[in-house]
């Protein structure tokens, strides 16, 4: 290097070279250092993001859990619904013994992914004790927590239902008793054990014929549960059947009654008596009768000489009555007589004096008596027959109640009025007695359809 | 000095003159000469002290804008990491139990980071009595139960605010019914 004498041309502007070296270097650093700012901001933004959308699917995320039951070898099954969008990850599976003092929390560690829609069963590995009231928890990746109650019956009030079909019943019959619960306590999610009972009283007035299981294991909160029984009526009478669930609370149960009738075989024979026509129908005037009950007996004095029991029917078609059947208590002659007015109590048919049967039926047979749709009255008198006999088989007495046109017109000796005045029957069931204050039962009008 | 004497050997103003120029010429030939001389020994010398003038310039520059920048940049990663992980914090209360006095608390994390559970307070008071899980590591997913002395009464049916608070400053906010 040249030290004395004229520089270079070639050296001058070194100054500036350098100066331009370390303005580029400034420069480069400043956008080196800007650079891993954007990366650094870029770095928060994609977590702030991730951070959202993990937020987003807590936020779609619903699981319920659907079940709760205590399996045989005491475990918890807990079964759980995804009814979210999104996939849920459960974690945990938390079971809070709330009867413990002071109260025991225990967790177990899950792994269990179920998918939007699927219902997924977990079965704790510890054992609960029945009785208990534990509250289960199900904790999911998500953060998101979801509880339920699950206590036993004794705690738990519950709807119940209690239906017998058919409500009326013929003696030797069945009769099915429908039972239905379904936990109504919004303060309480599931139920443990339930095993319902159904009491029949009296208990002798049926027996039981085949039921359903009496338990189910976990019912939840508005689910049913339904269990049923199938009854024969032995006995005649109301049995009124009391359904419940064990340890329920005072006042929880459903009560339904049944009527059984006594056991009607009717006319014998599909030909029946003489004069029974092939092609015939019956109209059962018991059908009318309002009442169940056990239909009782009635005597000719009971009934007396001056009162003529009247009961209203209606038809709904035009018939010909060509045969009567009366079901009577025992045999007594001539105590009888049957008749039947129209609407505007014109007689239109009046019988023989009968005698009444033992436990049997009075045929009248060689009737032809036309009756259009409309209402009717069906008399009966006893025929000025003065006895004891129980010969009238009735429905039992109503007690006090009074119902329109079922009652009596006045007749003298026994007979059957010519004409009634239908506004004038008097609707009491105080006469003929207060124990007798029914109608004949089991009246059957065999008729062909005109 | 020297031009006097050259003066009074010669009186002819002329030759004075001539002679004058003469030695003025010699007079300039050398100082020219050693100016010339002088001339090339300051602009190398310029040249260093400008390259070393710049050079100093841009180091401190340089390192003021290094320092700078990376200052800036240090606090603004440690803001943002900060931020960061905060925002990836998650926790949550899953349950509350007490008996007598002493709380009992569950505390799910459900973030993307471990946490620290610093503070709890019970209806804005702020507990002081811990008995376990404060200032344990809480890894991801995992539940930790945190035991502490009411600083208020508990009484049943009654319902309390619990909030639960992180050492990055995150919380959580539930109201228990004893």
């Amino acid at each position: 290097m040249r030290l004395i004498g004229r520089p270079n041309k070639h050296n001058r502007g070194v100054g500036s070279i350098i100066g331009a070296v370390f303005v580029a270097l400034i420069l480069l650093s400043g956008l080196t250092f800007y650079a891993v700012t954007l990366g650094i901001t870029q770095h928060y933004n994609d977590t702030m993001s991730s951070m959202s959308d993990m937020d987003w699917n807590r936020n779609q995320e619903n699981i319920v859990i659907k079940q709760i039951a205590i399996t045989s070898t005491n475990k918890l099954n807990v079964t759980a619904e995804n009814d979210g969008p999104v996939q849920s990850h459960l974690i945990w599976l938390g079971i809070f013994n709330k009867t413990a003092t002071p109260e025991n929390q225990t967790y177990q560690a899950l792994n269990e992914y179920v998918r939007p829609g699927e219902i997924d069963n977990v079965v704790s590995n510890f054992a609960v004790i029945s009785g208990s009231m534990y509250v289960v928890q199900l904790v999911t990746e998500s953060g998101n927590v979801v509880e339920s109650r699950f206590y036993p019956a004794s705690f738990v009030s519950c709807a119940l239902t209690l239906v017998a079909a058919p409500p009326t019943v013929y003696q030797g019959n069945n009769v099915t008793v429908l039972f239905t619960v379904t936990p109504n306590d919004t303060g309480v999610d599931s139920i443990q054990g339930l095993t319902v009972t159904l009491n029949a009283t009296p208990a002798n007035f049926v027996q039981l014929v085949n039921n359903s299981s009496l338990s189910v294991s976990g019912l939840a909160q508005g689910t049913s549960a339904f269990f049923w029984w199938v009854y024969n009526a032995t006995n005649v009478g109301t049995v009124v059947f009391n359904g419940t669930y064990n340890q329920a609370p005072i006042g929880i149960y459903a009560l339904i009654s049944i009527n059984v009738l006594a056991h009607d075989t009717g006319p014998t024979g599909p030909q029946g008596p003489a004069g029974f026509s092939t092609n015939a129908t019956f109209t059962n005037l018991i059908l009318n009768y309002p009442f169940g009950g056990t239909p009782t007996t009635m005597r000719p004095n009971d009934l007396g000489a001056s009162t003529c029991l009247v009961y209203p029917f209606e038809i709904d078609r035009n018939i010909t009555v060509t045969n009567i059947y009366i079901r009577s208590n025992n045999a007594l002659a001539n105590c009888l007589l049957i008749g039947i007015y129209d609407s505007a109590g014109t007689r239109l048919y009046v019988s023989n004096a009968l005698n009444t049967v033992d436990s049997g039926w009075i045929a009248i047979p060689g009737i032809s008596v036309t009756l259009a749709s409309g209402t009717y009255y069906f008399g009966t008198t006893n025929n000025n027959v003065a006895s004891n006999t129980a010969a009238y088989t009735v429905t039992p007495s109503i007690g006090t109640a009074t119902l329109p046109r079922w009652g009596y017109v006045a007749t003298s000796s026994g007979a059957m009025p010519a004409s009634i005045t239908p506004s004038s029957i008097i609707k009491s069931s105080g006469t003929p007695g207060t124990t007798t204050a029914g109608w004949m039962c089991y009246v059957l009008l065999s008729s062909v359809t005109s | 000095m020297v031009l006097q004497s050259r003066n009074q050997s010669k009186p002819n103003n002329h030759f004075f003159v001539r002679a004058v120029n003469s030695e003025r010429k010699d007079t300039m030939r050398i100082v020219h000469s050693l100016f010339r001389n002088k001339r090339g020994v300051s602009e190398i010398i310029a040249s260093l002290m400008l390259v070393l003038i710049v050079t100093s310039a841009g180091v401190i520059a340089y390192s003021y804008s290094i320092g700078a920048f990376s200052s800036f940049t240090s606090l603004f990663q440690l803001n943002t990491n900060q931020k960061e992980k905060q925002a990836q914090e998650r926790l949550a209360v899953v349950a509350v139990w007490n008996s007598s006095n002493q709380l009992n608390l569950t505390v799910l994390n459900y973030g993307q980071i471990d946490l620290t559970i610093d503070t709890v307070y019970i209806n804005w008071t702020s507990v002081a009595s811990y008995l376990g899980g404060r200032g344990t590591t809480i890894g991801k997913g995992v539940l930790i139960q945190i035991s502490f002395t009411s600083p208020v009464t508990i009484q049943s049916g009654s319902t309390y605010e619990i909030i639960v608070v992180s050492t990055r400053g995150s919380k959580n906010a539930v109201n228990w019914k004893a």
